[in-house]
């Protein structure tokens, strides 16, 4: 420490928990393992993130055979550019093939007189070629679709009015959103999470090598130590996830939002970290520890990659607040008043966890 | 190297390791991450297209979509609410049945289809529905579909549950700590604790101590294996199950190795977990996600077990089917030797050396 008393022989709380902070920054510094393994890990989730699809893929690929229903089936997959692709085939063997060997998971095979036979208003069987593994949601659609190109190819005109596309589709966003941006908070999180389990694991060899008890040989009191440590703990986890997130293009329409977001949640896991780095009795079961605390913390980055409301056990999660907000401001686009709710709930756990961290730490660096 | 010594220390492992705390957390954390995994998204990853449906009248489609095994049907009071529930994605559509509908529908009088499809909902499950939903109405009307549909399927594997894509993961979880994790940090332990200078003084090799943490942990990851397959439901092609989770077992275990022999530190340990984590699970993360591009998965070693672990759980594959990518999964495995080999010989060099 490099703190220097003033002419009364006083150190500043200030400068000694400058001088503690740039101890750790020093430690850290010098460990080229810890620096290499870090930027290779942050790299690894920003490659992860551009190697994933752009965009929603589609959930089956449709194999027909039947000669000039082309531009039927088309319309009712959904047109070319989006719904359902289909593949066209020349004949029943092909198509029988090209689905058992799971080239596709399902083909209609329309028999060549379909189309006089049903204008004739003769009863034909088609045959739909379909794998195992295809779900029953799909399987029933297909034949569901078979019947309609029935209907049509025969003539008769749906019995309801169909309403137009801007009318039917609602919700925050019209398109689906790809995966790999819903993913965003999940990258954030486990950039915390991983952080929290370095600076627990920190902690704890500190509290076994007695580090800590040395520092209270010098002026620092116990708050300085912690507060140092609490500071650089939650910069060092916001420094990495802010990073993760500006490569990965998280930041939406007002990046002061997920900013804050992400503080709040280096906050929570930082003092997180403090329970477990004070509370394990070695190295490894101060990690075991922080993992068994962490994990359920990223139940809901999982849990947003799929549509709907979170249930309310979910919600009150304490990381359900970061995960909404950088989720509504990076893909929706959502402002201040939208996450208002979300930035306070996570507030409040940060509260509670830097406090149960702080009394938790204290109590063991008072018990050396 | 005596393989006797080597049993006696993997005996000493399972004798000593349930006293350790990391031990029991080691076989508990992939346990309680498979019931918790299970628990949270084995209905996101199982619900089928969801169909909200407002009946102003009362309509018998309401009772035709709840019989359907492709929908799951919810009743909502109000449009409102159903708008609501269709907006926030609780619902992939809504649709609002008239006053009348059913009577307006078969008098030919074509009322506006009042149906609402959330906008994230995949294309294609905004098909599925919009033409089950249309074929509902079809059955209302009463019109006689002008041809029968046979279903053929062509491939005789089990009837899987999507669901059970995330099976890989849950095993990776399991084998990778039990074989990984566990060998490494017993080692690096003894090195801080200097348990492993000691042996120097005995007859015993540091290669017998290497391979007796080896065999412990290869019997404890097929284990571990073995036992999430089986919580998870999946007992069938045992063979096939076998031989990819012996070869799980021994890539992971001899990465154990390598990272026990060449780190020098617990933390040093943890700074390599958490960036290699990545590597391990990244396949594993990719296939909970059928878009998602199956070249990107083989970039990682781990692909080369977990595929073909995949492709039997979820696709009914045989053993035959995955022998390339199991073969090369062998091959990883036995690149991996001399590599451990080497590092355990510069590990007792610098033990020797104090």
């Amino acid at each position: 420490m490099s703190a220097s008393p003033d002419d009364s022989g006083r150190f500043s709380r200030n400068a000694l928990r400058a001088a503690i902070v740039r101890k750790d920054l020093l430690l850290f510094s010098r460990d080229w393992l810890f620096i290499a393994l870090t930027i290779l890990s942050m790299t690894m989730f920003v490659t992860l993130y551009y190697l994933l699809p752009a965009r929603v893929e589609p959930g089956f690929e449709l194999g027909v055979r039947g000669s000039r229903l082309e531009p039927i089936l088309e319309e009712l997959a959904g047109g070319e550019e989006e719904g359902i692709p289909l593949r066209f085939f020349e004949t029943t063997d092909s198509l029988r093939e090209a689905v058992a060997s799971a080239e596709l998971d399902v083909g209609i095979d329309f028999s060549d007189d379909l189309l006089t036979a049903v204008a004739a208003g003769e009863q034909v069987t088609v045959t739909v070629f379909a794998r195992s593994t295809l779900p029953p949601e799909y399987r029933g659609a297909v034949s569901t679709m078979v019947r309609e190109i029935a209907f049509a190819v025969a003539g008769h005109e749906l019995p309801v009015t169909e309403p137009d596309e801007e009318t039917v589709l609602v919700g925050r966003s019209t398109t689906p959103v790809p995966i790999r941006d819903r993913m965003r908070p999940l990258y954030a999180f486990m950039v915390l999470v991983m952080e929290a389990i370095g600076l627990a694991t920190l902690i704890s060899s500190e509290v076994q090598q007695k580090t800590m008890t040395a520092l209270l040989a010098t002026p620092a009191r116990v708050s300085d130590i912690l507060l140092s440590k609490g500071v650089l703990g939650t910069l060092f986890a916001f420094g990495e996830a802010a990073l993760v997130l500006l490569l990965v293009r998280g930041y939406g329409s007002d990046p002061a939002i997920v900013l804050v977001a992400l503080l709040l949640g280096a906050v929570l896991v930082t003092g997180i970290a403090m329970i477990a780095g004070a509370a394990g009795k070695d190295l490894i079961g101060t990690m075991l520890l922080g993992m068994l605390i962490l994990i359920p913390l990223v139940v809901p980055a999982f849990a947003v990659l799929f549509p709907g409301s979170a249930a309310v056990w979910m919600r009150a999660i304490p990381s359900y607040g970061l995960v909404a907000t950088v989720l509504d401001s990076s893909v929706y686009g959502v402002g201040w008043a939208g996450v208002l709710p979300y930035l306070a709930m996570l507030a409040g756990w940060c509260v509670v966890s830097a406090f149960v961290g702080v009394v938790v730490l204290k109590r063991r660096v008072v018990e050396l | 190297m005596r393989i006797a010594n080597a049993l006696l220390f993997a005996k000493k492992e399972f004798v000593l390791g349930p006293r350790a705390l990391m031990f029991v957390f080691l076989i508990i954390l992939p346990l309680a991450i498979t019931l918790v995994v299970r628990l949270v998204f084995g209905d996101l990853l199982l619900t089928p297209p969801r169909l909200g449906i407002v009946d102003e009248g009362d309509s018998v489609l309401v009772s035709m979509a709840s019989e359907m095994d492709a929908l799951e049907t919810n009743l909502y009071t109000s449009a409102d609410a159903l708008r609501d529930a269709v907006a926030a994605g609780d619902e992939d559509a809504g649709l609002v049945l008239q006053p009348e509908f059913d009577a307006r529908v078969r008098s030919g009088e074509r009322p506006m289809l009042q149906l609402l499809l959330n906008g994230e909902t995949s294309e294609t499950d905004q098909t599925v529905l919009l033409v089950t939903v249309v074929d509902l109405v079809r059955d209302v009307a009463g019109s006689p579909a002008p041809l029968t549909v046979d279903t053929v399927i062509v491939d005789d594997g089990p009837a899987v549950p999507i669901v059970d894509r995330i099976v890989p993961l849950l095993v990776l979880l399991g084998i990778a700590f039990a074989a990984i994790f566990l060998p490494a940090s017993t080692i690096v332990q003894e090195r801080e604790a200097r348990t492993l200078h000691a042996v120097l003084a005995t007859p015993v090799q540091v290669s017998e101590v290497m391979l007796g943490k080896g065999i412990a942990g290869f019997a404890l990851a097929f284990g571990m294996g073995a036992l999430t397959l089986v919580l998870n439901g999946i007992t069938g092609q045992t063979l096939s199950l076998v031989a990819v989770l012996v070869v799980a077992s021994v890539m992971s275990v001899e990465v154990g190795l390598l990272l026990g022999a060449a780190v020098s530190h617990m933390a040093a340990l943890f700074s390599v977990w958490k960036a290699g984590g990545i590597v391990l699970f990244a396949p594993a993360i990719l296939f909970l996600f059928p878009g998602a591009p199956e070249w990107i998965a083989r970039i990682f070693p781990t692909y080369y077990f977990l595929g073909p672990l995949y492709e039997i759980v979820v696709n009914g594959s045989t053993l035959g089917s995955q022998v390339i990518d199991l073969a090369v999964a062998v091959a990883i495995c036995a690149a991996l030797v001399p590599a451990v080999h080497l590092l355990s010989r510069r590990m007792e060099s610098r033990l020797a050396l104090g």
